[in-house]
């Protein structure tokens, strides 16, 4: 049986308050909540391993055959991401890997072709990263409508928590949303024009000959997950399909996430997975020049992986200032002069990939030191090229010591570093989301992936540590 | 392994003034430092045999002193160690002269620190592009951080010690007319001041500064040639860890909690049995150490045997190493006043020893001096040093 083994979900720890946004644009008055924002050293990319890592969690990542990363803001529109994804997670190279982009149903297109492969017997297991960071247009509602976040889902057909029931896709070309390569914001016509002629034309009737296909009626659903530009046309969506929005509709995060792009359907689709009972159908449309619909079996109650939407939405830092936001995101340009000023050489990044990306330390073979990163030679007992690889990106460090050097390189932040200690080996980490205050010598941190400091054309990513959150 | 002990002299030195020296070149310093040093020898550029140049971001071969001197057809070498470099340039001349090489040999460091457009060091090459950017107030401050927890001194109180090397370093700044900054600070400015890497603020951080310093080494039995005060080299250390910045890894808990400068220790250990040094807190009249950061000189005390280990908070205290002190260290104001042309410092320790020595140290002349330490230390606490230590005394 195809299913969903394990899946886990990603929001930045930081939001901005839609109040901040208005007093940056002068508004007397704002809508009451937040939206996510990812930090300066966070993109799709790394937010797509933050939520990859939590799906995977113990799982065997020896079993992983396919690795889809799906996300309209890939930072690279020639360079794969989803093999950063792999490398970050630690799976095998002989895997077949995908980037799918181009519309907010990307993700759900990446979790069919998943499905699809496992069913095929082409995949043992497949992993499905989905996250957007996309930007609105400063000083309009886009700003505040748009959050960051992902998803990430393990197929697989051994002992599933839940069925892929089967899915039904619809395409549909119109101009309701979109950006052109190089367009930072996103474009938009007319909104009564595209929530009727878009969304709302083609969902509920999507929805309506998806169920004809699946054999099943709208009550037959306990929960309904979709995917609509704004709060008010999600709720018009479920209405006008006729579901029962007191009982059959999943509540969704629009003012506290905001619309994550391709991984905001996916994100709810987590919430309600959280909450499911065994025996639940979850019916979910995902919008964008058409729609997929997939319906899925609950098989166990209240399935968890980490800290999923439920933790990730309680763990949060509000921004002090709609600026901070706009350093971040690059709407204002960041301070240059604190970037490194050599070209990193992709030679190297290349080289110490295993170190670097895979977060892989190395445990001599003779005497059982480990030091990281990885070195020919034991430091301890001098025995060359003979060692096992070990993983830290799993596990968890302590602070021997920390500091922020407010003049150090970083891309336009002070960078925080910290001196840590893993259980069998001390390592120098960035400290990702914190400030000095926040942390103490002895606090227990965990791993994440992030972007570090390029101020040039090659970008470097890697792991930083952060408090537990 | 024989001793270098008494076998090299220095007979001439010079520096130049230390300063954001904007309007001079890296040929400018050269020239001024060299020629300086080759009148206190009463020496022409065509006495010399070979040459020695020390810098790490200044230029690259000898070519930049050959250069600089429109000097052709010289045996010069370039030098590198971080900010060991310039008491690597001494070390090697050292060397050559003691294994009957050359008679007479040219050994200085220059550092332009202010044409990068930056505050800081900023450097060109060879750092690994994820691993190597931690900076050195950082690496610092950890260091700092793990000092005051193992001794149980509250960081406030810790950083009141601080900021007593600091308010010394600039007194002995004020007294030296060649130093970089020539004003006196209070604990009380200093604590206020912004923070650079907590728990270190501005006043904790040596400058980046610009200058050359240049030596004119001769064989011990010529020395009297050239003047009656001539210095003699007693004793020189080199101890280098991992340069980390090119690979990231650290040094290990097995081998620091990064309390003790271990390089320094190693160094310091070889020049001492060089020189012949058992105490060096009673044996040392005077010392210039590397104080990039207040904490730096603080652990140097432990790490040089000035201080029992643990204990240079006391001797900080009482004024141990103050001007007047039972062991006078960085009387001209140090990296911290002086300030630090990388490339340049080993030697400008030299030239401060050099004329305690010889008792021309005007205002800041410490009384009866007999042995005087150079100590440079490039690298960083988290990773590792190139320590470099050089002993010099009067003639027997």
């Amino acid at each position: 049986m195809v299913g969903i083994e394990s899946f886990g979900a990603y929001i930045p720890l930081h939001r901005l308050a839609f109040e901040e946004i208005g007093k940056a644009w002068g508004a007397s008055a704002s809508a009451k909540g937040e939206r996510s924002v990812a930090a300066e050293d966070e993109d799709s990319l790394t937010m797509a391993v933050a939520a990859a890592q939590e799906c995977l969690g113990s799982t065997n990542r020896a079993l992983v055959d396919n690795v889809i990363f799906a996300s309209t803001t890939s930072p690279f529109l020639e360079k794969q991401a989803a093999v950063t994804v792999a490398a970050a997670t630690d799976l095998r190279t002989d895997i077949s890997t995908l980037d799918c982009s181009g519309s907010l149903r990307a993700g759900t297109g990446a979790l069919t072709a998943a499905a699809n492969s496992v069913g095929a017997g082409n995949s043992k297991k497949a992993l499905v990263a989905i996250a957007d960071c996309r930007l609105g247009q400063p000083g309009t509602p886009f700003e505040s409508a748009l959050g960051d976040g992902a998803a990430a889902f393990l197929l697989g057909d051994s002992d599933p928590a839940i069925r892929w029931v089967g899915s039904y896709s619809v395409a549909d070309e119109i101009f309701d949303y979109w950006r052109r390569a190089g367009d930072s914001y996103v474009r938009f016509w007319e909104e009564r024009f595209a929530l009727s002629e878009g969304i709302l034309r083609i969902v509920p009737k999507a929805i309506e000959d998806a169920l004809k296909k699946f054999n099943h009626k709208t009550k037959d659903i306990a929960a309904f997950v979709s995917n609509a530009p704004n709060e008010r046309a999600y709720w018009d969506v479920a209405r006008k399909v006729g579901f029962d929005l007191t009982k059959q509709v999943a509540s969704p995060h629009y003012s506290t996430v905001g619309h994550a792009g391709a991984a905001f359907g996916p994100m709810q689709l987590i919430s309600c997975l959280e909450h499911g009972k065994a025996g639940d159908l979850i019916l979910f449309a995902n919008y964008g020049n058409g729609c997929d619909v997939l319906l899925l079996e609950v098989l166990r109650d209240q399935v968890k992986s980490g800290k999923g939407m439920d933790g990730h939405l309680a763990s949060k830092k509000n921004l002090r200032s709609y600026n901070q936001y706009a350093l971040w995101r690059g709407i204002l340009p960041a301070k240059t002069d604190r970037m490194p000023p050599v070209r990193p050489a992709a030679t190297i990044l290349w080289r110490d990939q295993d170190s670097l990306l895979r977060f892989q330390g190395m445990k001599c073979s003779a005497c059982g030191h480990v030091q990281y990163p990885i070195h020919r030679v034991c430091s301890q007992c001098s025995k060359t090229d003979s060692y096992d690889k070990v993983r830290l990106s799993d596990q968890t460090a302590t602070v021997f010591s920390c500091t922020v050097d407010n003049l150090g390189y970083g891309s336009g932040i002070a960078p925080f570093w910290a001196i840590v200690d893993f259980p069998e080996v001390r390592a120098r980490l960035q400290i990702a989301d914190a400030e000095l205050a926040d942390v103490q010598v002895g606090d227990t941190l965990e791993m994440t992936f992030r972007k570090l400091p390029s101020d040039h054309d090659v970008p470097v990513y890697g792991w930083k540590a952060r408090k537990i959150r | 392994m024989e001793s270098i002990k008494n076998k090299v002299a220095i007979v001439g030195m010079g520096c130049t003034k230390f300063k954001e020296d904007f309007e001079h070149s890296v040929a400018d310093l050269l020239l001024d430092a060299v020629h300086e040093a080759l009148a206190d020898a009463g020496l022409g550029l065509a006495d010399i045999n070979a040459a020695w140049i020390g810098t790490l971001l200044s230029g690259l071969t000898g070519g930049i002193l050959s250069e600089a001197l429109q000097w052709d057809n010289v045996p010069i070498t370039r030098v590198e160690n971080n900010c060991a470099s310039a008491l690597e340039a001494l070390r090697n001349a050292t060397f050559a002269i003691a294994a009957g090489a050359y008679d007479i040999v040219l050994a200085v460091g220059v550092e332009k620190c202010k044409d990068t457009g930056t505050g800081s060091l900023t450097f060109p090459y060879g750092y690994h592009p994820a691993f190597g950017y931690m900076q050195a107030p950082a690496a610092y401050a950890s260091a700092a951080i793990r000092y005051f927890d193992k001794y149980g001194i509250d960081v406030e109180e810790g950083r009141r010690i601080l900021a007593q090397i600091a308010v010394k370093n600039h007194h002995n700044g004020t007294l030296a007319p060649k130093a970089h900054f020539q004003s006196e600070i209070t604990v009380e400015k200093a604590l206020k001041a912004p923070i650079i890497s907590w728990p270190l603020g501005l006043f904790d951080c040596c400058p980046t500064t610009d200058g050359a310093a240049a030596a004119i080494l001769v064989r011990a039995d010529l020395a009297k040639n050239f003047r009656d005060d001539y210095v003699l080299v007693k004793g020189l250390g080199l101890a280098v860890g991992r340069r980390d910045v090119y690979s990231g890894r650290i040094k290990e808990r097995e081998n620091s909690d990064y309390t003790i400068w271990n390089e320094t220790v190693a160094a310091s250990k070889r020049a001492y049995e060089q020189a012949g040094i058992k105490d060096p807190r009673k044996e040392i009249s005077v010392a210039s150490v590397h104080d990039c950061f207040t904490i730096t000189e603080l652990i140097n005390y432990e790490s040089l045997g000035f201080s029992p280990v643990g204990g240079a908070k006391e001797d900080v205290l009482s004024g141990f190493f103050a001007a007047g002190g039972g062991l006078p260290v960085n009387t001209d104001g140090g990296l911290k006043a002086f300030g630090h042309p990388v490339g340049a410092s080993g030697l400008r320790m030299i030239y401060e020893l050099y004329k305690q020595i010889q008792g021309k140290a005007g205002a800041r002349q410490v009384k009866h001096v007999d042995l005087g330490l150079a100590q440079c230390q490039g690298g960083n606490p988290t990773g590792g040093f190139q320590a470099a230590i050089a002993i010099v005394g009067p003639r027997d």
